[in-house]
């Protein structure tokens, strides 16, 4: 594990794993991956052999899910620069109910 | 304080309901005397410096104030006309004033951006041609506004990241997840006797993203809220939609990931059918670096990065939220930033920290009434920091960001023990260990239904624009005033820039506050409603871009952002010169389009 491509959210989040593992079970993280250059197919095949299941590719960042177990895997790769889970966002207007 | 309307009102009340009812017949006061036992008013109230949305539940429990919306420290609510002395004795309120009857607001909006005579012309662009994607809460896809002449839907695909595949549906490639509706079934269902048997995405009951899509590309066709047709008629009217409806919950309105992956959806979309695209984002978040090296930001740039591709997003409405902090700490000293929390505080709270990478900053956290915690050390992580009363706090302080080179100490606080997060004045000490650059430091808060607000001497407004606003590419909308009071005026909650790394912005305003779009579940006279935010703006810049990629389809992200700022208008309301807060002032369409080359 290369803790230091991890974003603090995502090291916040694998704690949390960490102590609720056994009794919820595996999750997925919904993750941003920033790597070195646009992928090819080499490198593609490297992230999903690390666990990443890849969505969109946006140049150097890419859109991904991945078990919170192979973030070690996926961190050790040399194409990969950075993981960041995916942050919440929130509407810029007044208040807000919730889904019907 | 009571604005003089109220004190009139009030005086008035004095000579019995009849005076009231002759008041509220005159169409003049916002006044409901029908029905009620005390004739209620609708006010605008905005909340005293250090008070936010806890002390507003109280207050509205406390003198009957119904809360009808928020944009910040603005709150619009409704309340019994024998309450206002009550309401205006409250340490929490900073001023009430009363709210205005104002004429319905996109037919004055469009105009004001000069985008009607855009559509005159000659010659005449009215965004046909143009693909307007609305990332947002989803779209009421029935609604006439959104169709074209013959009636049939201009809304080109639909894709709903909530829905999970049903027979028949299918989810967009490569994503695997949610449901696309492409245009032929959208016009199936609309001539199908249950149409949401046929498409079943919906709009969430707020209607945002009904609404910013109205703004933007609605056409104004239904007649309704006592108007003929063709009264609210949107910036680009002609254009053609593609809409993402986020993963919506009571917290937020999607993710980073899923934001990037529609933005992504929308341009793939208009590739495929050969059109340029215009997308609209109208939400954000507070956290992050604030300079544009979010991976959601870099993400968006990256896709900016061909012809016929714009991006406009909303500033935010984080002005007066007390979301942002700021000082500078000296070698061997220390600095005592301060935060209000909030009661019922159960979800965890994270503040986000960043500083010059030549400095080394440590970092204590002190609950209300307590004592400081232990410090944690310039590149460290605390995971499972025990605060005195019992809450716990995850400290990560990372030196030399990966993506940025800058540091940031990220705090999350937790209930730990306790039922809550302890209400009251928190405190961080920041002590500078090594000052080799200036010892600046930025904080923010992120946001959501229950948050703390930063208070005291570090409090400050600036560098509030949301997260992904701080892209290097994207076009960042302000809003003013354009009805009422204040008319002419930056609105009180538009986010302030610059940039953490000194950039200017937001990039230029747009009309923003009581503006009047499509309603989402119309029906009958009722089709469309008022909503104010920077959400409001950056549909306006979203429709005036479509409007110059129908004049010409190959123009950049940065063309469009050049053509912008330098066809603003300037008025004594936004300074001779641009700023932080307008940016290079207000929108104007035909100034903008008739500069193009």
């Amino acid at each position: 594990m290369r803790a230091d491509k991890l974003g603090s959210a995502a090291r916040r989040a694998l704690l949390n794993v960490g102590t609720a593992a056994e009794a919820a079970g595996p999750t997925s993280f919904r993750v941003l991956i920033r790597v070195k250059e646009e992928p090819g197919e080499e490198q593609r095949r490297q992230l999903t052999d690390a666990g990443a299941q890849v969505y969109m590719v946006a140049g150097d960042v890419l859109t991904a899910s991945v078990a919170p177990g192979d973030l070690g895997r996926l961190t050790d790769l040399d194409c990969v620069d950075y993981v960041e889970l995916s942050e919440p966002l929130h509407p810029e207007t007044g208040a807000r109910t919730q889904k019907q | 304080m009571l604005d003089s309307r109220l004190k009139f009102l009030t005086s008035r009340a004095e000579e019995g309901p009849a005076e009231l009812e002759g008041l509220e017949s005159t169409g003049r006061f916002a006044l409901t005397t029908e029905g009620v036992g005390t004739p209620r008013v609708r006010v605008l109230l905005r909340m005293a410096e250090g008070y936010g949305a806890d002390d507003l539940n109280e207050l509205s429990r406390h003198t009957g104030l119904t809360v009808l919306t928020q944009a910040g420290d603005v709150i619009g609510g409704e309340i019994g006309i024998d309450r206002l002395a009550e309401l205006d004795e409250l340490e929490a309120v900073g001023y009430v004033e009363a709210s205005r009857p104002t004429l319905p607001e996109l037919d004055a909006a469009v105009p004001e951006t000069q985008a009607d005579k855009v559509h005159t012309g000659p010659p005449g662009f009215r965004g046909a041609g143009v693909i307007v994607g609305v990332v947002d809460s989803g779209i009421d896809w029935r609604h006439a506004c959104f169709r074209d002449p013959t009636g049939k839907t201009r809304i080109q695909r639909i894709w709903d990241q909530n829905l999970t595949p049903e027979a028949g549906e299918s989810s967009p490639a490569p994503f695997g997840h949610g449901v696309e509706y492409q245009r032929s079934a959208i016009d199936n269902a609309l001539r199908a006797p249950n149409p949401l048997s046929r498409v079943r995405h919906m709009d969430d009951s707020v209607g945002h993203g009904t609404h910013v899509a109205g703004i933007a590309a609605g056409d104004g066709s239904s007649a309704g809220n006592d108007r003929p047709a063709f009264t609210f008629v949107g910036v680009a009217p002609e254009a053609e939609l593609v809409v993402v409806a986020n993963r919506v919950t009571s917290e937020a309105l999607g993710d980073s990931m899923g934001t990037l992956e529609a933005v992504g959806y929308v341009f793939k979309v208009a590739e495929t059918l050969g059109r340029p695209a215009v997308v609209n984002i109208s939400q954000g978040d507070n956290l992050g670096p604030h300079d544009g090296s979010s991976l959601l930001e870099r993400g968006i740039d990256n896709l900016l990065n061909a012809p016929g591709r714009a991006l406009v997003k909303s500033a935010g409405n984080a002005a007066n939220a007390g979301v942002h902090a700021t000082g500078q700490v000296t070698e061997g000293d220390s600095e005592v930033v301060q935060f209000l929390v909030p009661a019922n505080d159960s979800t965890p709270d994270t503040l986000d920290i960043w500083y010059s990478g030549a400095d080394r900053l440590s970092l204590q956290i002190t609950p209300p009434s307590g004592t400081a915690s232990a410090e944690v050390a310039p590149g460290t992580t605390a995971a499972d920091l025990d605060l005195p009363g019992g809450n716990k706090a995850f400290v990560d302080s990372v030196v030399h960001h990966s993506q940025n080179g800058d540091n940031r100490i990220y705090v999350q606080l937790s209930r730990g023990s306790q039922t809550a997060i302890r209400p009251g004045t928190w405190s961080i000490t920041l002590t500078g260990r090594t000052v080799a650059d200036s010892g600046r430091w930025h904080a923010w808060v992120e946001r959501g239904q229950t948050v703390p607000q930063f208070i005291g001497q570090h409090r400050n407004d600036e560098i509030t624009i949301s997260v992904p606003g701080t892209s290097q590419k994207v076009v960042t909308a302000a809003s003013y005033i354009t009805k009422g009071a204040g008319q002419g005026n930056l609105s009180t909650f538009s986010s302030r820039g610059p940039t953490r790394d000194g950039r200017t912005a937001p990039t230029l305003a747009a009309p923003g506050q009581a503006i009047t779009s499509a309603l989402a579940g119309a029906s009958g006279t009722d089709q469309y409603q008022p909503m104010s935010g920077t959400s409001m703006a950056a549909p306006h810049l979203t429709g005036v871009c479509a409007l110059m990629l129908q004049s010409k389809p190959t123009m950049t992200q940065e063309d469009l952002v050049l053509l912008l700022t330098n066809s603003a208008r300037r008025d004594p309301f936004t300074g001779g010169a641009p700023g932080n807060d307008w940016g290079a002032g207000k929108v104007d369409a035909a100034a903008a389009v008739n500069s193009m080359p």
